[in-house]
């Protein structure tokens, strides 16, 4: 089979080179030190996938994004963006990309999310999903309350799951993006960004659209019907009214039956 | 530790050689760097002293070279905050005095 070409678009000659040596090895690599070069590499020799850094001289990795992206308003080959923390939050906002790496960056990390994406967009499905069964599934859940947390914890943990946690919405989305989980529990009440909200960003992200999400909230004897309803449009999912442990980990092990 | 040899090659998965040339890279792209710095701290251009900062700072997290990393680290947010250029020349020169130890010990 014929290897895949990747192109890496970093200011920093040391990034482009210690991503070359290790990406050499399964793949065809291309370099380019700006956004300028980038497009001319990609004029010249469409890649398969395209690792992006922000900050850079001459043109940026959001002046790129944004050329490449003109026809279809997406860009037409997989991307994952090389940034620093502090800005995770402005690219999510603005950008659908694959993936992202925060710098300073773990070479195996950045090898398996090239990897991963490059399986997602290209090959045979059933592979990915021979993968899941084989591991425990691994759950992100998103709880502010700290009573609640350790009781939900404590139940999926017990029944085997591998648990990741988030307080707020906006730590969801850092942790979600780094490490993608096989299913989101998320709250609806959270202290910073609704959870209906984020659950719906997450929908329209190429590389999160898939995985489920079950929203819930304790439950309430005032919530509105009508309000229900629009949160549920809003989501794209349904609300769960309990945060009791047994009634989430019924419904989770019906979402993940359904995925696989 | 000024710099984790050991943990660098093991974390970057590189052969030694190529460690060594990638340190010698950065101590020449740091030199020059350090001069821009240090010439936008005495003409406080806060845009410029931030840029020069995040350089330093991603090529020294990139080689686990974290004294130098936390520093420039430090500079690149206290210019992005508005914060008194004196805390930045002080942390500048002690970036200086780290970087000159490297020199000696690669």
């Amino acid at each position: 089979m014929e290897k895949r070409t990747i192109l890496v678009i970093d200011d920093a000659a040391d990034v482009r080179r210690l991503l070359a040596f290790h990406l050499k090895q399964k793949y065809n690599v291309l370099e380019a030190g700006n956004g300028e070069e980038g497009l001319r590499i990609i004029d010249q020799t469409p890649p398969d996938l395209v690792i992006l850094d922000i900050n850079m001289p001459k043109m940026g990795g959001l002046e790129l994004y944004r050329r490449v992206s003109s026809e279809t308003g997406k860009p037409p080959f997989p991307i994952i963006v090389l940034t620093v923390r502090e800005e995770l939050g402005i690219i999510f906002r603005d950008l659908d990309v694959d993936g992202f790496i925060t710098k300073p960056f773990n070479v195996s990390a950045v090898i398996e999310e090239v990897n991963g994406v490059i399986a997602r967009r290209y090959d045979k499905k059933e592979e990915k999903e021979s993968e899941l069964s084989k591991r425990p599934a691994k759950i992100l859940l998103v709880e502010n309350d700290r009573n609640a947390f350790n009781n939900i914890v404590i139940a999926f943990l017990n029944a085997g799951y591998i648990v990741n946690s988030a307080k707020n919405g906006m730590e969801a989305i850092e942790k979600i993006l780094i490490d993608l989980p096989d299913l989101i529990l998320i709250k609806l009440g959270l202290d910073d960004i609704p959870g209906d909200i984020v659950c719906a960003k997450l929908k329209q992200m190429p590389r999160t659209m898939n995985v489920p999400v079950i929203l819930y909230m304790p439950y309430s004897a005032s919530l509105d019907s009508v309000v229900e309803k629009k949160i549920c449009e809003r989501a794209g999912t349904e609300l769960i009214e309990s945060n009791s442990p047994d009634i989430l980990l019924k419904e989770v092990e019906r979402q993940i039956k359904k995925s696989k | 530790m000024l710099l984790d040899r050991k943990r660098a090659l093991a974390e970057l998965g590189i052969p030694e050689e190529m460690y060594n040339e990638l340190l010698q890279d950065f101590v020449a792209e740091t030199e020059s760097a350090l001069h821009n710095l240090f010439e936008a701290i005495q003409s406080g251009n806060r845009e410029e002293i931030a840029s020069s900062a995040h350089f330093i700072k991603g090529s020294s997290g990139n080689l686990r070279i974290d004294d130098l990393y936390v520093l420039a680290k430090e500079i690149e947010f206290d210019a992005r905050t508005n914060k008194d250029t004196a805390v930045m020349a002080q942390n500048a020169s002690k970036l200086k005095a780290s970087f000159e130890e490297l020199k000696k010990i690669i």
